[in-house]
């Protein structure tokens, strides 16, 4: 199916979702649970954990799926910001002092420079490309690491090797000079 | 925002704190307030969402993985009492023990098998049944304790197999590689692995070897894989590969 098919069958299922149709959530489910839950296991690095949420994630459609506005944001985008927002609300939920998943550690610059390739598939996606290509390779690393890993200033601090404070200017720096590419 | 680079505006503050809530790099306080204002604050909200269009892209970079079968009965049970016509039972709150990752480190390869074909058929948005493919196979992965580390399901049409961690392997430093054993012949390696993230292998050299009743194992080597072209390390997990 064409992108743009794929989006238009997506808002319809989440209007009828959000009418109460049971069988347009499965749908979705069917359409997008692969990626929703590559997405959850990037970010918690446990299965069971991921599991958890992805659940979480479908439930809050159903019961929220009138918050979706097709007007203002595309429905994948939509769904995956919810996904993200819970993965990462719940890693922020475990006890302190827990480390970060085994694989997580090492430099942070490799993982961001093979996933920039991933991005040259559409035209949305080559505009960020371009755009994190003009930033210095420690900041994309930096933003990747942060967005798809769901690591915290501090995590990316130390696996930076610099100090918190140099991490957080680095990415809001950073942010600042994507948001002025990408609107050029 | 924080002592470091001051907001030149309200407005770039608002901008930032939006873009580092995206980003997911807030503190927790500060995440908490910003969750709230979401709701309270429409200039935020709008922040967001713009932050959100701009990074997406970046979530086509990370690899789909099919959730387990289990998990579409998971929702509906949680869903039961709003769908009229369900004769469903729920308890609130309670989860049946096969729902758990328990199953995992525990199924047999034959149940592993059928779930795995419920996830093929799941993987098949509005079309009909079809049976299963050739060459696809699973395998599960067992400690020799019996402990499920790794859950496999490999496409030898593809050249491509997807490695799930299911339970925490002990590494000790060194980095799991795995191998795929044909019946009566030398092991080859087919990849590195992960210990706690899932990851798809496209070896279609060594893969071709896949049959029923080889081995999948991975071993413990130094970073990069075994450079003998044989495992040196010890052999963490094992399990026979079944078709679908």
């Amino acid at each position: 199916m064409e992108p743009d098919a794929q989006r238009e069958a997506l808002a319809h299922a989440l209007t009828r979702t959000a009418r109460g149709e049971a069988p347009a959530l499965k749908e979705i489910y069917e359409r997008t649970s692969a990626k929703l839950f590559g997405i959850c296991l990037r970010i918690l690095g446990e299965a069971s954990e991921a599991e958890d949420v992805l659940q979480e994630v479908y439930v809050s459609v159903w019961r929220g799926a009138g918050g979706f506005d097709a007007g203002r944001s595309s429905p994948i985008t939509w769904l995956a910001a919810i996904a993200r927002n819970r993965a990462i609300d719940r890693v922020r939920r475990r006890r302190p002092g827990r480390a970060e998943p085994i694989g997580a550690a090492g430099p942070i610059a490799d993982p961001s420079r093979s996933a920039l390739g991933a991005l040259e598939d559409a035209e949305q996606g080559r505009r960020l490309h371009d755009c994190l290509g003009e930033l210095d390779e420690p900041q994309r690393g930096a933003i990747a690491g942060a967005f798809l890993d769901g690591y915290t200033y501090e995590v990316l601090a130390r696996q930076g090797g610099v100090p918190l404070g140099t991490m957080k200017s680095w990415i809001r720096r950073a942010l600042i000079r994507l948001r002025a590419c990408l609107e050029r | 925002m924080s002592d470091l680079d001051p907001p030149t505006s309200e407005e770039d503050g608002v901008e930032l704190t939006a873009a580092e809530y995206v980003l997911g790099v807030l503190e927790p306080q500060a995440r908490r307030s910003a969750t709230a204002r979401l709701e309270s604050d429409p200039t935020f909200r709008a922040e967001v969402e713009n932050w959100e269009q701009r990074l997406a892209p970046l979530t086509d970079t990370v690899a789909p993985v099919p959730p387990p079968a289990g998990l579409w009965r998971r929702i509906e049970r949680d869903l039961a009492p709003a769908q009229t016509g369900s004769n469903v039972v729920t308890f609130p709150g309670r989860r049946k023990p096969w729902d758990s990752l328990g199953l995992w480190r525990t199924a047999t390869a034959a149940s592993l098998a059928a779930a795995a074909c419920v996830v093929l058929f799941v993987l098949r948005p509005a079309t009909p049944p079809k049976p299963a493919p050739t060459g696809v196979m699973v395998a599960t992965l067992e400690a020799s304790d019996g402990r499920a580390l790794y859950v496999a399901t490999l496409d030898r049409t593809r050249g491509g197999v997807t490695v799930v961690p299911v339970s925490a392997a002990n590494a000790a430093g060194r980095w799991p590689e795995l191998w795929i054993i044909p019946v009566g012949g030398k092991p080859r390696a087919v990849g590195m692995l992960g210990t706690a993230r899932p990851r798809l292998i496209l070896a279609k050299g060594a893969l071709s070897a896949a049959t029923p009743q080889a081995l999948l194992a991975v071993s413990l080597e130094a970073a990069g894989g075994s450079l003998t072209g044989a495992p040196t390390g010890p052999v963490i997990a094992s399990g026979k590969l079944q078709a679908l």
